[in-house]
C-alpha cells in the first residue's frame, strides 16, 4: 500500500471516528428505531439494521477492524407525548488508537505511546415528542464508562470532539447531556438542531460544549445527503478553545 | 480524480476553514503577544554597555534526541521540561542579560507538555517582559504525534517592551500545499525596548529557514536586512539575534559535520555549499558581536551548534547592531572555559552574549 493509500485509510478511518457520535444525529439522537428488516449506512454512520420495531443493532464498517464496536437500540414505548428508547454500546478501541500512534502523516499519537488494552461501554437514553406536525424534540443523557488493563503510556487527543469522545478512555468515565430539535422543511428534506454539553471528569479540560445545525435531504430511494456545521468550545489539556467544524455524510436506507 | 491533484484541493479547504479549525494561518504584521514577569524586578539604568543574548533553547527539548534528529522520542513529559527549563533559567541567570532573543521557544505545545517556556523564563529570571512570535502554529498537527503547536521566537527584557509586531517572512515553496499548510511559518520579531537613557532602541529576533532548497533562506536574509536598514534610516538603533541557520563567511567546513544526522527531518546531512555569501550584507553593513576576522582565525572558539551533544561543530547564531559592541564582548558561551557555565547539555545551541555601548 503506498504512503498516501495508506494515509487516506487512515484519514478515513479517524473521520469515521471523529464523526460517528455525530454524523448521524437524525439515527442515534431520537428516540425513533429503523422498521424491522431495515438498513441504513453512512460514509461515516454505522450501518444500522432494524431487528424488529424495537429493536435495531450498529456497527462502524470502516472502523470495525480497528475498533471492535456495536451497539443496540431499543425502544421502550410510550407515556404520554413523549417516546423512550436507550442506546447501549461496547468498543474496544486500542488496536484503533494504536493505529493512529504512528510516525508520518495520520499520527494523530506519538508513536512511541503505549496503548493499554481498553473496553468502553456506553449508554445513552433519549426521549422524544412531537412539536407540531413537522417538528421533534430530543432530550438525551449518555454516560461512557471505559476500563484499561496493562502498561498505558498515552495522553489526551487535544482535537475538538475527539477530546470528549476519548476522555473516558483515558478517566474511566465522561457523560453528557443533549436537547434535540430536528424537522421538515419538506417530504424530502429535514433539519436539526443539536445541543450536546459534556462533563468530563478527571481530565484538565473538565467540559465541552457542542452546537450542531445541520440540513439533510433524503431521496424516494433512501438515498441521502447532510450538510451542515459543528461549533465546539470547551476546555483541553492547554486552555479553553473554540472550533467550527464542518459536518457532512451520505447515506442509504434500504 | 487523481491523487495528486485531490492534495491541493484538500489543502485549499483547509485553508478556506483555517481561521474556525486548524488556525496555522498569520497576517502579514501583527501584534506580538505580550507577556509579564510574575514579580517585576526592578532594573536600573545601563551602565556604560546594555547585555544583549540570543539562545536557541531547542523547545526545551536539552539533549533528548527526537526523532526529526535521529532519534526515538516524540514528545515530552512535563517533569522533564520542566527540568531542562530549569537548566536554561540557571544559564540565563549566570550570564544575567538585559535582553535576551530567544529562538524555538514552546508557549503552548503538546510536544512541550503545555509548559509556557516564556513566563518560565521571566518568572525564574530578572528578565520582566516579553513579547512572543509564532513561527509554527496549528491548534492540532495530525503528524507525528505532534498535535496542539505553538512554537516562536521570543524577546525578553528588564524594561518594557514597546510596538511589538510579528513580521511574516516568506514560506518556503518546495512542499507540497498540504505541507506548507501545517509547516512553519518564519516571522521577525520586532520589540521597541524602553532602556532608561536610550531612545527609539529595538530588538529584531528571527529564526530562519533550516531545511529549503528553493532560495528561501537567501529571500528571507535579504528581508531582515531591509527590516534591519529601514530601522537604521529611521534613526534607531537597534540590536538584531537569533538563529539564521547559515554560516558565517571564512567558514572551513560546509558539510559533512561531526554530529550529522542524515535520517532526520531533512532526510540528509547539512551542506552550506554555495550560500557562502548569505550573510555577506549582514556583516557588511551591521556590527557584528562576532568579528569576522576573528572567526577566520579560529572557527570552533564560535561555534554555537552541536547536533549531538559532544562537541560544537558550527556557528548558526548571531547578533548584530548599528550601534557599537563593546570591544571583544562577543561571547559563545560554550562551557565553562568559555563563557562560564556548561551549555551543551541544555539545548542544541549555545547563547551568544555580546555587550552593547551606551551612554556615552
Amino acid at each position: 500500500m503506498s504512503a498516501i493509500t495508506n494515509n487516506l485509510v487512515v484519514g478515513l478511518i479517524f473521520g469515521s471516528f471523529v464523526t460517528a457520535a455525530v454524523a448521524s444525529p437524525f439515527d442515534t439522537s431520537t428516540a425513533e428505531i429503523l422498521d424491522a428488516g431495515e438498513f441504513s449506512v453512512g460514509v461515516f454512520a454505522p450501518l444500522t439494521y432494524g431487528i424488529s420495531d424495537d429493536l435495531q443493532v450498529s456497527t462502524h464498517p470502516i472502523s470495525a477492524y480497528w475498533n471492535g464496536n456495536f451497539a443496540l437500540k431499543k425502544a421502550w414505548g410510550s407515556s404520554g407525548d413523549w417516546s423512550f428508547a436507550s442506546r447501549h454500546g461496547f468498543s474496544y478501541p486500542t488496536r484503533l488508537l494504536s493505529a493512529f500512534a504512528r510516525e508520518g502523516t495520520g499520527g494523530i499519537l506519538a508513536p512511541d505511546l503505549v496503548i493499554p488494552h481498553i473496553v468502553a461501554m456506553d449508554t445513552r437514553g433519549m426521549m422524544t415528542r412531537d412539536m407540531g406536525e413537522s417538528t421533534r424534540f430530543t432530550l438525551g443523557a449518555r454516560v461512557t464508562l471505559a476500563a484499561s488493563f496493562g502498561e498505558s503510556e498515552w495522553g489526551s487527543i487535544d482535537m475538538p470532539l475527539v477530546y470528549s469522545r476519548t476522555a473516558a478512555l483515558h478517566n474511566g468515565v465522561s457523560m453528557n447531556v443533549s436537547a434535540v430539535f430536528d424537522g421538515e422543511f419538506t417530504d424530502s428534506t429535514s433539519w436539526l438542531s443539536s445541543t450536546t454539553a459534556w462533563y468530563l471528569p478527571g481530565t484538565v479540560g473538565v467540559w465541552s460544549l457542542e452546537q450542531t445545525l445541520a440540513a439533510a435531504w433524503e431521496s424516494a430511494g433512501g438515498f441521502s445527503a447532510q450538510l451542515g456545521t459543528i461549533f465546539v468550545v470547551g476546555g483541553y489539556d492547554y486552555g479553553t478553545n473554540w472550533h467550527l467544524l464542518p459536518k457532512f455524510d451520505l447515506g442509504w436506507r434500504f | 480524480m487523481r491523487l495528486p491533484l485531490l492534495l491541493p484541493i484538500f489543502s485549499m479547504s483547509l485553508a478556506g476553514c483555517d481561521a474556525t479549525m486548524f488556525k496555522t494561518g498569520f497576517d502579514p504584521v501583527e501584534p506580538a503577544v505580550m507577556y509579564t514577569a510574575t514579580d517585576i524586578v526592578e532594573a536600573p539604568a545601563p551602565e556604560g554597555a546594555l547585555s544583549v543574548v540570543t539562545y536557541n533553547i531547542k523547545y526545551g527539548g536539552a539533549r533528548i534526541t527526537f526523532f526529526w534528529e535521529c532519534g526515538d522520542r516524540y514528545n515530552m513529559t512535563t517533569d522533564e521540561v520542566l527540568v531542562n527549563m530549569e537548566g536554561l533559567a540557571d544559564i540565563v541567570r549566570t550570564i544575567d542579560p538585559d535582553i535576551l532573543m530567544l529562538q524555538e521557544v514552546d508557549v503552548e505545545s503538546n510536544r512541550s507538555a503545555y509548559v509556557d517556556q516564556v513566563q518560565f523564563l521571566l518568572d525564574n529570571t530578572d528578565l520582566n517582559y516579553g513579547a512572543y512570535a509564532s513561527q509554527w502554529k496549528s491548534d492540532y498537527i495530525p503528524t507525528d504525534g505532534l498535535g496542539r503547536t505553538d512554537s516562536g521566537v521570543a524577546t525578553l527584557s528588564k524594561w518594557r517592551l514597546m510596538d511589538a509586531e510579528r513580521v511574516a517572512l516568506p514560506l518556503q515553496v518546495d512542499q507540497s500545499s498540504l505541507v506548507r499548510y501545517f509547516y512553519l511559518k518564519r516571522a521577525i520579531l520586532r520589540a521597541q525596548v524602553e532602556v532608561p537613557g536610550l531612545d527609539n532602541f529595538w530588538s529584531v529576533n528571527t529564526h530562519l529557514e533550516a531545511f529549503s532548497d528553493d532560495g528561501t533562506k537567501p529571500t528571507q536574509i535579504g528581508l531582515l536586512v531591509d527590516e534591519l536598514m529601514n530601522l537604521d534610516a529611521s534613526g534607531a538603533t537597534f540590536v538584531a539575534g537569533g538563529d539564521f541557520n547559515s554560516l558565517p563567511p571564512g567558514s572551513e567546513v560546509l558539510k559533512e559535520f561531526a554530529d550529522e544526522c542524515t535520517d532526520g527531518f531533512a532526510g540528509k546531512g547539512d551542506n552550506y555549499e554555495g550560500e557562502e555569501e548569505f550573510l555577506d550584507d549582514l556583516f557588511d553593513n551591521f556590527s557584528s558581536a562576532m568579528p569576522v576576522d576573528d572567526y577566520a582565525a579560529d572557527n570552533a572558539a564560535w561555534f554555537s551548534f552541536s547536533g549531538d551533544g559532544v562537541e560544537w561543530t558550527r556557528t548558526l547564531d548571531y547578533l548584530f547592531t548599528n550601534a557599537t559592541w563593546v570591544e571583544d564582548s562577543g561571547l559563545v558561551h560554550q562551557d565553562v572555559e568559555q563563557g562560564g557555565t556548561e551549555t551543551i547539555q541544555w539545548s542544541d545551541h549555545a547563547p551568544i552574549s555580546a555587550a552593547l555601548e551606551v551612554g556615552q
